[in-house]
């Protein structure tokens, strides 16, 4: 390449470096414009969640899964098409308008159920109607599918008001550091062990006495990314009478241990009110701000728990889902007996 | 570059390498996690009949359209393993070649550039993807990294 170069008569060094340079520079661009898209995505990410607390109950995926579902495709090949058929398990080979909408509307009363307010009508005239009135134009750029994303959970959620309103005995302000019993070390760990086990789950039925917690008012460590720890604490600043739980802090990466805890480090110097917090975790010690919970011994009682689980689905008026336990040593049969059962 | 087929020794490689990524390169980029699938970028590159000699036809990375007759030109494909490879190559020619290669020098290190942009741009736009960018979602792009109107482009189109 260097030879049929040179023989060139009219050999320009500058214009050589001029070709060599010329990817570098059209690549260049590119990338550019990539940063500044990003930077305009978390920005405008964060302004309407400022405006729209709805938003922050849902994490970044979510608010990009909502986007897809609103967005109004009448041709077939699009993203959203392609998702839904992913998630239908691929039963269509091809998705008719309006199995493509039943689909949407399905999925995103899906998503709307989870965060579990009470009150609201979500059936599905009312979410197709909804849609219709504010469904996103494909060509739209990331501002405006946010804005139009938060008028639709404002509608159907009355701007949240049953979030922000107090609830009875609720207590503020506070962040509590729950230590389970310590677990005798064992020297290989289980591969079977978990950190949900039978103690914390009767701790958390007892704290959450009146109502069972959302998805959003979890934080499971060992999943979260820098960026769902931070839009969790900033649940907590907005949504003051909910109760927060913080779970798998032990199994987290070093690093993203640190942002948790610098995060609630800012937490304690905040100066508005915020709402109640509950840290789980054998090896945490207490901190500034981070108070010793005593549990008290009925809390970690399978038994009166259950009491307190079933009293709440009856209170409600809901049935109560039908459970059977299957236990037994390994190799006896279960998983076959599971899978004639199913099949 | 012309070189028997038994001196090429690895480093000659990189430098062969280089020369027709930057004949014919390509950067694919495929993003699938919409789909909970892994997204996954690769570089492909072209060498016309001609050119290529005996050991490479043995090479076991030739994919069958060689055989046909009307094509004129052999696609390879480098992995995202493979442009690690080949960048730490670079780099470790770059001490080999003497000073007065002053050209071949320009050229490795322009290359050496390019590749740590374009493994730059994966990362970023990786990074919009996991954030939840829903236009930045399912993309399919396609990057030259041959200058089309330059002296070494290639005349037929590449598909």
């Amino acid at each position: 390449m260097l030879s049929d170069l040179k023989n060139e008569e009219n050999f320009r060094p500058d214009r050589f470096e001029t070709i060599i340079k010329r990817p570098y520079e059209d690549l260049k661009l590119r990338y550019d414009i990539l940063e500044t898209n990003y930077r305009v995505w978390h920005k405008c990410l964060e302004d309407h969640r400022h405006e729209t607390p709805l938003l922050q109950l849902f994490s970044n995926r979510q608010v990009m899964i909502l986007i897809i579902l609103l967005t109004d495709s009448k041709r077939h090949e699009t993203n959203k098409h392609e998702f839904l058929k992913k998630l239908s398990q691929d039963r269509f080979d091809h998705l008719t308008d309006q199995e493509e909408m039943k689909l949407t509307i399905h999925y995103l009363t899906h998503y709307l159920r989870s965060l579990r307010l009470h009150g609201c009508n979500l059936k599905e005239d009312r979410i197709q109607q909804l849609f219709e009135t504010h469904k996103i134009d494909p060509k739209s750029d990331v501002n405006d599918s946010l804005k139009k994303l938060c008028q639709f959970l404002n509608e159907i959620f009355n701007d949240g008001h049953a979030l922000l309103k107090q609830t009875h005995g609720a207590r503020e302000n506070l962040q509590y550091l729950v230590c389970p019993e310590k677990r005798e070390s064992t020297i290989k760990s289980s591969p079977f062990s978990h950190e949900l086990d039978i103690e914390t789950v009767c701790i958390l039925i007892n704290i959450y006495q009146h109502r069972l917690p959302s998805n959003f008012q979890i934080l499971w460590c060992s999943t979260a990314t820098e960026d769902d720890i931070h839009l969790f604490f900033s649940r907590i600043r907005t949504f003051r009478h909910l109760i927060f739980v913080v779970l798998e802090i032990d199994v987290m990466h070093h690093r993203l241990r640190e942002i948790l805890l610098n995060e609630q480090d800012a937490l304690t110097r905040y100066e508005k009110l915020h709402a109640c917090v509950y840290y789980f975790s054998r090896e945490l010690t207490c901190r500034k701000g981070l108070r010793p919970f005593i549990i008290p011994p009925k809390y970690t009682n399978p038994h009166s728990s259950q009491t307190i689980y079933n009293n709440f689905f009856q209170h409600n008026g809901w049935t109560s889902p039908h459970t059977d336990v299957i236990c037994g040593a390994a190799g006896i049969g279960k998983f076959l007996l599971l899978y004639r059962d199913i099949a | 570059m012309w070189l028997s087929a038994e001196e090429a020794t690895v480093l000659d490689n990189a430098l062969i390498t280089m020369e027709h990524l930057y004949r014919s390169g390509i950067v694919h980029m495929h993003f699938r996690h919409l789909m909970n699938e892994q997204s996954y970028m690769e570089i492909g590159y072209s060498i016309s009949k001609l050119q290529s000699f005996e050991r490479q036809i043995s090479d076991s990375e030739e994919l069958p359209d060689q055989r046909r007759e009307d094509t004129e030109r052999i696609p390879f494909t480098l992995t995202m393993s493979d442009i690690d490879d080949h960048k730490r190559q670079l780099t470790f020619c770059n001490v080999d070649l003497n000073e007065n290669m002053l050209y071949k020098k320009i050229l490795l290190q322009e290359q050496l550039k390019l590749l740590r942009l374009v493994s730059n741009i994966y990362l970023l736009s990786s990074k919009l993807e996991m954030a939840g960018h829903p236009k930045y979602q399912l993309k399919d792009e396609q990057f030259l990294l041959f200058d089309r109107n330059g002296r070494w482009s290639s005349p037929k189109e590449l598909r």
